[in-house]
């Protein structure tokens, strides 16, 4: 991680607290509150130890390399470990000598092993290029915060050029009610003139040399009981331990606009505590803001406490705190981040740099040309971890140097000095991997007080700032992207302009796959990727619209509980939406069209009267008839819908399983696949018999193929797992592609195939113990995650968590959630015994476990008896850098059935202890019980999962809108002994729609998101569609 | 992912057979039946306090699993100590003296001496933890030839200053002369406890985590798969040395009434 170059790696959640983040930019002129945002570090980079002679190997058998030069070489302490030294080699191509890689060994003397650090440049990085056009009229619109509450005077703006004027207006009402000039790199709070009133609507405009955006996005007022009917959450101080002679203190749970105040108790000499008195506080509370000054500093052993309120409500006070004697002696030295020509923010961490943290409560400052007689530029008090500062003036091209002290009773001593970068070497911003239909792009790592440009095809569309920019058009319109189009970003610092641009296509990055461009929800999981994600901006993506939520049909009409005389069995196949219409196989063996306007029956398959599709040998609910949700296709010759289903036409006529083509407008078939799950016996236990079957592996459509996975009937006996990859054309078998679990039996594939073009496939696997027991197969890729070449069903890579030894039937059967990560591309899945993973998806090597108990398991090591049936069978969703999923959690090891009723939102790039971002106890479901919830699926940070108790349930992300309340990483510990047990606080998502659908049957199915409107199958044998009322 | 059971598999706690010399023989043995594996297995002692002075008990931890596939063959019933088993993964049904019951993960069923112990995954797969205290606890009659618990999953942690988090998983209850209760112990990352005493004589088993047990002083290392038993009385000290990770562990604790 460059020094001063700052990773969102996620989309800002509003954080419950702990204060080893950095903070944001504050200046001591400012107003009492600003932006307080975690700040992820960058993970460092995966190593792999090599042996020397191996790692000069991989390096000279490069392509091409011609030489290798030995461009340094330090003996000594470079890892605070003698006999190591560091060899930095570039390697040159033949024939032009053009630098292609440089590498760096760590070389341990005494062993000669080596670790290899690949420097790998980023290929979306780019200095110069093709001349980019600037419009200097355009600026784009900033983004104001939601909610604003009745009774609040402020609101937050964010995604502002720093330095622009900003003024609030309510619509209707040309005169500004309030603004300022934006100083921060993020978001910002902004007081009002006038008190809000429930129904008038809200937005911002950013003004900057001269020219003036269009509105922001609109707010309604609403009442803050809308959000918080049993009242108003508790605030809570997060910047525990405070510690004397603090000057800040950092808070959690205040509503958006509310107040908050700070008292001190200071302790009285014969015992006890004086009264009260109020130290510092806030009149508009934001989310990104979450701490105030105070003053005077703490006294030691003085009991601090919160209140926060809005309208005429007080809250609860907040838990008390005692502060703590300052640490004895000077504080240690801070370190700077980099200094950018240009910038007026810098960022200070404490001893070492990211991400070690600042003493809570320490007062920054910051000096040119360093002590003494450095002149203080800048400074403030923070409530702990890195701490963004202002300085004035900006920091000029050269000449100047920059030095740090923090100060609680006593003062540090100076931090080493920082000269300014130049511009020239002002590296380009990162954003996110934009996608089709995005009207704003998301940055990821920037220089604290940026200003970013947007172009597409090299035309200026967008000019912001942190965290979003929003594009338009020549008419100030929202500018949406094109699959395909080329997005440029630069920053700047003042005059300083990055001359390294960030160049990227529009489009999935996992090997190119593109995701679905419409509104539509085309396949399992709404793409290839599975991610479960909604990526186009529909209504759905409004935490206001959602409330609406309501049914507008179902299927059958109510009272109905069978179609042309057959009665319907539960849906375990989810809904498919696409042109218009809907598709959805029944139990009961029939795929149903319906219009997606009305519900009415278009037509089915097979058609009334015909032979159902479905097994004679039962064994659970995936083999009664269609479990596998159906696929969309497009073919020059018309527009299929793709379903795997048991066919007792084919093989046996027992009900073998085989992939079936439709045309998508009549119902008429197109092609039938051959047998391709072989039935050919009903004995159970038969271990001479074929039992295989489709059930829930939905088809995947990938360039021109149809992938299958197959299982077996509830390990009846247990079957060896298969891919199967047929003709999208005719349905033909593709002979050369060709993938079996082991080399007996097991390793079942009983969830859907996920892809990326580039033909690569992922899979996960079932167990492989019931059906081996002579010991493992010779061939044994059960309980893991593979992805293999789908051309030849070759193992391109493998993780295997659970051993063959500890295998009591933890089956893989999520299947694999592809995300194209700012960090990277990652395949994440869960096991049935509750353990969620991250792999890199072109690699394989693991990225995490969580929980991460240690990797991979071997007996003995305390979970012999929890590779288990315990039922995590779900798949999760992905959207920016978030991972949704049902998962064991903290308390795996001790009791897995914790989460069957929550939902885990991961931080998929974040450090072990900041991986949990919230955990969720859906409401209304039984702890404890398995089958509590069906797979979450997202749009724009709002999450919705089907329960048990055949509720439609919506939350939304704290990014996207505040949180209820504060919650603990590990949900089994109480917030009130979180920190103090090393556990982290984080937010607890709001619910926005808790909708009883009162059917007789579980929510087991995704909650489709599709055009703006939800489709719900459900276990009783009826889906539900649902829009926004009006 | 079997989810029906259509045949059942007849597995017997055997706890007389837990002695040094037969643990060998009964883990073979029952590791060649199809569809019930030991895993792994401790042998300790615990120490009493008790009116007429130390009383020691022999205990020993067994783990199994079971899976739902045809019957196996049959294992001889030997029970001579009190048994607890608990529940970790998966669904059983047990028939103890003609009663059936289905348990799942977290539940507990105490079985007294002689209770012949009929298990069968209910599900795909069960798996059981059995915890057999010999000595004087092997006498131990019981109200009912077994007692089946069960424990509610809503509750949170319990904190008491400087000890670890708490969950009481089972509540204390009355065994012949003694008492027996189980808990969940956690510290969270990076963190240590101030010195205390459970309550009794105590198997302490590492679930997670990864740090140092000092008892009455002494250094141990611990991690997740560690047993160890502790003495009524005896000052513990726990420090968890991940950072990232909770230092776990299910106490079963006895003690003399």
């Amino acid at each position: 991680m460059k020094s001063a170059f700052y990773s969102r790696s996620e989309k800002g959640v509003a954080s419950c607290g702990e204060s080893a983040h950095a903070k944001k930019f504050l200046k001591l002129n400012f107003p009492t509150l600003r932006p307080h945002k975690r700040v992820q570090p960058i993970p460092p980079v995966q190593m792999s130890l090599l042996d020397k002679n191996v790692a000069f190997r991989q390096l000279l058998t490069l392509a091409n390399v011609m030489e290798w030069r030995l461009i340094t070489l330090k003996p000594g302490n470079l890892l605070d470990r003698s006999g190591m030294y560091v060899m930095g080699l570039r390697v040159l191509t033949r024939p032009a000598g053009r630098v292609v890689s440089t590498a760096v060994l760590l070389c341990m003397v005494a062993t000669m092993g080596c670790r290899h650090f690949p420097k790998r440049r980023d290929p979306h990085v780019h200095k110069g290029g093709p001349p980019l056009v600037d419009n200097t009229n355009l600026v784009s619109p900033p983004t104001l915060g939601r909610p604003i509450y009745a009774c609040s005077k402020g609101v937050e703006v964010k995604d502002f050029i720093p330095g622009a004027r900003i003024d609030i207006f309510i619509q209707g009402n040309p005169t500004p009610i309030g603004g300022g000039v934006s100083q921060t790199s993020w978001g910002q709070p902004f007081d009002t003139s006038v008190t809000f009133d429930v129904g008038q609507v809200v937005y911002a405009v950013q003004t900057y040399e001269g020219a003036k955006s269009p509105p922001s996005n609109l707010v309604p007022v609403t009442s803050y009981t809308d959000d918080y009917p049993s009242g108003l959450p508790t605030p809570r101080i997060t910047s525990i331990p405070l510690l004397e002679c603090g000057r800040a203190i950092a808070f959690a749970g205040a509503l958006p606009g509310a107040w908050v105040s700070v008292f001190s108790e200071n302790p009285q000499a014969g015992g006890g505590f004086a009264a009260p008195v109020q130290i510092g506080g806030t009149d508009n509370a934001q989310p990104d803001s979450s701490y105030v000054f105070v003053d005077p500093a703490f006294v030691r052993g003085a009991r601090i406490s919160l209140l926060s309120g809005i309208c005429t409500v007080t809250s609860a006070p907040s838990d008390t705190v005692i502060v703590q004697a300052a640490p004895p002696g000077k504080p240690p030295t801070p370190k700077m981040d980099k200094v950018y020509e240009g910038t007026q923010i810098v960022t200070v961490w404490g001893p070492g740099g990211n991400p070690h943290p600042l003493l809570n409560g320490a007062t920054i400052d910051v000096f040119d040309n360093p002590m003494p007689g450095g002149n203080h530029v800048g400074g403030q008090p923070t409530p702990g971890g890195g701490q963004q500062v202002g300085i004035d003036p900006a920091a000029p091209a050269s000449g100047n140097h920059y030095n740090a002290t923090q100060k609680l009773c006593e003062t540090s001593d100076p931090s080493s000095t920082v000269s300014v970068t130049p511009c020239r070497d002002v590296p380009a911003p990162i954003i996110r991997q934009p996608m089709p239909g995005d009207t704003e792009i998301d940055v990821t790592q920037y220089v604290p007080g940026a200003r970013i440009t947007v172009y597409v095809n090299n035309n200026e569309v967008g000019d912001g700032g942190p965290p979003a920019i929003n594009m338009i058009d020549g008419s100030g319109n929202p500018r949406p992207l094109a699959d395909g189009e080329v997005v440029t970003v630069v920053q700047r610092m003042g005059d300083c302009k990055s001359q390294w641009r960030y160049v990227i296509t529009v489009g999935s990055t996992i090997n190119g796959t593109t995701v679905p461009t419409s509104g539509d929800w085309p396949m399992f999981r709404n793409g290839t990727l599975r991610d479960g994600q909604q990526h186009r901006l529909t209504a759905l993506g409004d935490p206001y619209t959602v409330r609406k939520l309501k049914v507008k049909w179902q299927f059958p009409p109510p009272g109905q509980h069978s179609v042309g005389g057959v009665t319907l069995r539960g849906f375990r196949a989810s809904p498919m939406v696409h042109g218009g219409k809907v598709y959805l196989g029944n139990g009961n063996g029939f795929l149903y069209a319906l219009d997606e306007n009305s519900g009415a029956l278009l037509w089915q398959y097979p058609p009334s009267g015909g032979q159902a599709l479905t097994s004679q040998f039962v064994s659970n609910p995936s083999s009664y008839g269609i479990a596998s949700s159906a696929a969309f296709a497009s073919l020059d010759r018309g527009d299929l819908v793709i379903i795997g289903a048991p066919d007792q036409r084919v093989g046996k006529g027992l009900g073998s399983g085989r992939l079936i083509a439709l045309r998508a407008d009549t119902g008429a078939e197109f092609w039938l696949s051959p047998e391709i799950a072989v039935l050919d016996g009903l004995t159970p236990d038969s271990l001479t018999e074929r039992h295989e079957q489709i059930g829930y592996s939905s088809p995947l459509v990938l360039s021109n193929r149809v992938y299958i996975g197959m299982a077996d009937h509830g390990d009846n006996p247990i079957q060896n797992g298969r891919v199967a990859a047929v003709s999208l054309f005719d349905g033909s078998v593709e002979a050369g592609f060709n993938y079996h679990s082991t080399s007996t039996r097991g390793g079942g594939i009983w969830s859907s195939v996920a892809g990326a073009s580039g033909q690569s496939v992922y899979i996960t696997t079932g167990n492989a113990e019931d059906g081996n027991l002579g010991g493992a197969p010779a061939v044994n890729h059960s309980l893991s995650m593979l992805r293999l070449d789908g051309f030849t069903g070759n193992i391109n890579w493998e993780i295997q968590p659970v051993p063959f030894s500890m295998d009591n039937d933890p089956d893989w059967a999520s299947g694999v959630t592809l995300s194209a990560s700012a960090g990277g591309d990652i395949a994440l899945g869960t096991m049935k015994d509750g353990w969620a993973y991250a792999v890199k998806a072109h690699g394989g090597g693991l990225v995490w476990q969580f929980p991460p108990t240690g990797f991979p398991f071997h007996p003995g090591d305390g979970t012999d008896l929890l590779h288990g049936d315990t039922r995590y069978l779900i798949p999760g969703a992905a959207w920016n850098d978030v991972f949704f999923v049902t998962a064991a959690g903290a308390s795996v090891t001790t009791d897995q059935t914790r989460g069957y009723n929550r939902v885990h939102a991961l931080n998929v790039f974040a450090s072990e202890q900041d991986r949990v971002r919230w955990v969720l106890e859906v409401p209304g479901t039984s702890p404890g019980m398995r089958y509590q919830l069906g797979p979450p699926t997202v749009t724009q940070g709002i999450v919705f999962v089907g329960t048990a108790q055949s509720h439609l349930i919506a939350v939304a992300d704290p990014s996207v809108y505040p949180a209820a309340d504060c919650g603990c990483s590990n949900p089994d510990v109480s917030v009130k002994d979180c920190l103090a047990n090393g556990y982290k606080l984080v937010p607890k998502p709001i619910i926005l729609l808790d909708l009883n659908l009162s059917d007789p049957g579980s929510i087991l199915t995704e909650p489709v998101l599709a055009d703006g409107r939800v489709f719900v199958a459900t276990d009783g044998g009826t889906i539900y569609m649902l829009e926004p009322a009006p | 992912m079997r989810t029906h059971s259509q045949i059942c598999i007849y597995v017997c706690v055997c706890a007389a057979a837990f002695s040094a010399g037969a643990q060998a023989q009964l883990s073979a043995g029952w590791t060649n039946q199809p569809g019930v594996k030991m895993r792994s297995g401790f042998s300790g002692t615990l120490s009493l306090k008790g009116r007429e002075g130390e009383a020691l008990v022999p205990v020993t931890v067994y783990r199994f699993s079971i899976w739902n596939r045809p019957a196996v063959a049959n294992v001889k019933p030997l029970s001579t100590g009190l048994v607890l088993v608990q529940f970790q993964s998966g669904e059983a049904e047990t028939v103890v003296g003609g009663t059936t019951n289905r348990s799942g993960p977290g539940d507990f069923l105490l079985l007294q001496r002689d209770s012949s112990a009929v298990f069968r995954a209910a599900s795909e797969t069960a798996t059981f933890e059995a915890l057999v205290l010999g000595g004087a606890l092997a006498e131990t009659k019981l109200p009912t030839s077994h007692t089946a618990l069960s424990h509610p999953r809503v509750e949170k942690y319990q904190q008491v200053s400087g000890r670890p988090l708490k969950m009481q998983t089972l509540a204390s209850r009355r065994v012949g002369d003694f008492s027996l209760e189980v808990q969940d112990l956690l510290v969270g990352p990076s963190q240590k406890t101030s010195t205390f005493v459970l309550p009794g004589a105590s198997v302490l088993e590492i679930k997670s985590g990864k740090g140092v047990m000092r008892v009455d002083g002494h250094a141990q290392a611990i991690q997740g798969g560690t047993i160890i038993t502790v003495k009524e009385g005896q000052q513990l000290e726990l420090r968890n040395d991940k950072e990232d990770l909770g230092l776990s562990m299910h106490v079963t604790i006895i003690r003399s009434q």
